[in-house]
């Protein structure tokens, strides 16, 4: 893909791109993120900054890769723009109208356990045990798209899911404990 | 695969078997385990029920994980149509653009202008170079295949000299009588590659005569004042460094109507080279001045050994150690100097040592003996150790010494099966661990990026490291990259920081100010507009026996210097420009590639300074320096000088 920046090839690339890959960058980015306007606006940024940076993309084999590691960067970016450091409140449907059933369901489960836990950890366990379990990067795949080495890809993976069940494990405690009644209380 | 190796496995690499049941018991979870360490990990969880529980929390809690997967959220059905107009409005600003990305990366940004913001003393000079060294026929000594030719046999035409931006590039060469030059050269002017006969070498002149009881391995000039340290090495092998104040240079060099009949080297003071009529600029070999006792005899490390003039001290900051690697430096400020070392009698491995200007001693910030300083960022001081252990393969014998050294993370010694036959022999791969340090108070910040070595960007938005696995060697004090690559990618910062080290992560779209700490003295406005995304590149291919790896005061240029496999006390140093536009690196035309160099380089101010190895029959080493400025890349060199180091 070096060489000469040719718009019209990196547009119809990106088209192509857009076409195969967008429905998993928006939902990574919204697993991210968890705000679906935001995750709406930095899909669009992802793919342009995909036809900006066409000429970087070595081999069309890995422009899935490649296009994780920019939507991963502009996630990034983004958390640290706005000074995220945890998930946002769900806000569901964007004004003015009402939430799917689709969306209802996907709040239900994004609002247990798992998502507090995920909200928990940093974001970049956060990204590569998405990556990793949801979005099916392979290890050379996920290396790429965090930026970072084979082996330092394996090592992020293998503190995320320490830190997962530590931050589940929490989130279970404290379940439990509003659950119980309090110190004192008449359980009647 | 290099050469490291160490037979059989570590006892005391994890802090309890518990730590590497959990870890293996995670891991297992991405690829197949090594049979052993399977083996050890189900032993291990059948007789401890809490490791056991954790490793099924971990397949419950992936399993739990993989149940969002049910809930596929759809993007918005105006997505496509957001994201075109964005493009076509993209496209749109690149037509109005004159060049493309390509061509930019092509460019070379203004640093002429930029080395405007150097600290050291700027001396524009624009002079007609008749019977200046550029218009002058060299010597004909022989050179190397470097790109750096030497002066025509052959007379030259009209001299084309290049005009590049002032900046001083000081050297050591040994002097008369066990004395020392201590050398400085305003460059000014340069030739392109295809004008190289124009260029005539240079010579040190009226170099400061100075007298040095060790044997100097590395100097560094600092940034802020006339102040130099010298590591070197005193009669029984201990390192000591020393810091030495310089008196001023002479502002005023003499006229010498052709440096090329000046001497090859030495302390006496010879022609001196200024140019003193206008015209076009040429090249300046300015003048220290010279002083100095020529008895240089050998004193103890920690008195005074050198001795320029009598209004010149030197005071030893540490003695009776081996300073490990090449990346000691003067943090950008010039406020402290930081280096990894080991005690001299092998006792523990290194550790990172800084002094304060004006303390009388250096003093550890680890305490570790396992660390290695690596770069500064800013204000503070990156460093790395190794880690978790990642893989053992089996390992051939090594053919290359490594030259850097650290220690296992204990006080113990290399224990006595450190030398088992070389057929049994294992190569344990770690992965690197990169850390942040307060040189005031020594608090330790675990970095993102498991890199080797880093050698950050000024601005703290790129890095240049080692990525992949480092090892001990047979010692167990000696490490080095094993398996990766030398890459250069985007520095992410702190592990666990809700931000990045430094606020020069540009948000999308966004062009970052780099942090007043990050760019020393340096305005932000010196730094182009960055990349917001840049690949990983690779630098170099692994295996490695050494590399140093240095940025120039702009991060824009990059000098690399591989160790040679076979003798690392020599190494290959290339030229590379960092495109902060598009992250990508390339190799402009003329810029040195692989050219064969000493140890210690300097590069910023627009130039890049190195020595080369002595030549055939005896002849002296030379400084070779390359400079560039917005639209190419030229080169000059010295006569051959005798013991050269280059002033880093």
């Amino acid at each position: 893909m070096s060489g000469a920046w040719d718009r019209d090839e990196a547009a119809l690339f990106v088209e192509t791109l857009f076409g195969r890959h967008q429905t998993e960058i928006y939902a990574y980015l919204l697993r991210m993120l968890r705000e679906p306007e935001l995750a709406a606006d930095l899909t669009q940024d992802a793919f342009i900054k995909a036809y900006r940076n066409y000429e970087t993309l070595e081999k069309p084999e890995n422009a899935r890769a490649w296009l994780y590691q920019i939507a991963h960067r502009v996630a990034l970016d983004e958390i640290r723009r706005r000074k995220i450091i945890r998930f946002l409140p769900w806000t569901g449907e964007s004004p003015g109208s009402s939430p799917s059933a689709e969306r209802l369901v996907m709040d239900a489960h994004l609002s247990g356990d798992m998502q507090r836990a995920l909200s928990r950890i940093p974001e970049r366990q956060r990204a590569a045990l998405l990556l990793a379990e949801l979005h099916d990067l392979t290890g050379l795949e996920l290396a790429a798209a965090l930026g970072v080495s084979h082996v330092a890809a394996r090592a992020l993976l293998t503190r995320a899911r320490e830190s997962l069940r530590q931050a589940l494990a929490a989130e279970r405690a404290a379940d439990a404990a509003a659950d119980a009644p309090a110190l004192g209380e008449d359980p009647r | 695969m290099s050469s490291r190796r160490r037979p059989g496995r570590r006892p005391d690499h994890w802090s309890s078997p518990h730590e590497r049941a959990r870890v293996r018991a995670a891991e297992r979870l991405d690829a197949p385990l090594a049979t052993s360490e399977a083996a050890w990990l189900e032993t291990h969880l059948a007789g401890c029920p809490a490791c056991d529980a954790i490793a099924e929390a971990y397949v419950a809690d992936r399993l739990a994980l993989r149940e969002l997967r049910e809930v596929a959220p759809e993007p918005p059905r105006d997505l496509w149509a957001r994201t075109a107009a964005g493009i076509e409005r993209e496209s749109a600003t690149r037509r109005r653009e004159p060049r493309s990305a390509a061509d930019r990366r092509r460019s070379l940004p203004a640093l002429g202008a930029l080395s405007g913001l150097a600290v050291v003393t700027v001396v524009v000079i624009a002079t007609a170079i008749s019977g200046g060294f550029l218009a002058s026929v060299g010597d004909g000594v022989a050179t190397s295949a470097s790109p750096v030719a030497l002066a025509s046999q052959e007379p030259a035409p009209a001299p084309t000299a290049m005009a590049v931006g002032a900046g001083k590039v000081y050297w050591l060469g040994a002097g008369t009588g066990g004395t020392f030059a201590y050398n400085m050269a305003d460059v000014l002017a340069v030739c392109p590659l295809d004008r190289q006969p124009d260029c005539a070498p240079f010579a040190d002149a009226n170099a400061r005569r100075v007298t040095i009881s060790a044997i100097p391995k590395f100097v560094f000039q600092s940034p802020i004042d006339d102040q130099a340290i010298v590591v070197g090495t005193d009669a029984a092998g201990s390192d000591a460094i020393l810091v030495v104040a310089l008196p001023p240079s002479d502002p005023t060099p003499e006229l010498s109507p052709d440096p090329s009949t000046a001497p090859a080297a030495g302390a006496e003071p010879i022609a001196t080279i200024t140019p003193i009529t206008s015209g076009e600029p040429t090249v300046v070999s300015s003048v220290i001045v010279s002083s100095g006792d020529p008895g240089g005899s050998l004193e103890p490390i920690a008195s005074e050994l050198i001795s320029p003039e009598p209004s010149t001290s030197a005071v030893a900051i540490i003695t009776d150690v081996i300073v490990v690697g090449r990346s000691a430096a003067y943090s950008p400020d010039g406020t402290w100097f930081a280096f990894s070392a080991r005690p001299a009698d092998g006792s523990v491995g290194p550790d990172i040592y800084v002094w304060h200007v004006g303390d009388l001693l250096a003093r550890p910030l680890t305490t570790d003996h396992a660390s290695l300083f690596a770069s500064w960022m800013g204000g503070s001081l990156l460093g790395s150790r190794l880690g978790p252990e990642s893989v053992s393969l089996p390992g051939p014998s090594p053919s290359v010494e490594p030259t850097s050294e650290i220690a296992p993370p204990t006080d113990v010694p290399p224990s006595a099966d450190a030398s088992p036959p070389a057929e049994v022999a294992v190569i344990l791969e770690h992965l690197p661990q990169t850390f942040m340090l307060d040189p005031v108070t020594g608090a330790e910040t675990s970095l993102f990026d498991m890199d080797w070595q880093p050698a950050v960007d000024p601005t703290g938005f790129a890095v240049v490291a080692w990525q992949g696995t480092v090892g001990l060697g047979l010692d167990g004090r000696t490490a080095g990259p094993i398996t990766g690559n030398l890459v250069i990618h985007r520095f992410h910062g702190p592990l666990e920081a809700d931000e990045p080290a430094t606020s020069s992560t540009p948000a999308p779209d966004v062009t970052p100010t780099p942090t007043p700490e990050a760019s020393g003295d340096v305005s932000p406005s010196a730094f182009p507009s960055l990349a917001v995304d840049f690949p990983t590149q690779i630098v170099a291919a692994g295996p490695l026996a050494d590399f140093d790896a240095r940025w120039d005061d702009t991060g824009s240029w990059l000098g690399i210097w591989i160790a040679d496999p076979i003798d690392p006390t020599i190494g290959r140093l290339s030229l590379l420009h960092f495109d902060r536009l598009t992250g990508l690196l390339d190799r402009p035309e003329g810029a040195p590639v692989d050219v064969t160099a000493l140890p210690g380089f300097s590069i910023g101010l627009g130039r890049m300074a190195w020595a080369t190895p002595p030549g055939q029959g005896g002849e002296g080493s030379r400084i070779q320096i390359a400079a560039w400025t917005a639209d190419e890349v030229g080169a000059i060199e010295s006569v051959p000088v005798e013991g050269a180091i280059i002033v880093q």
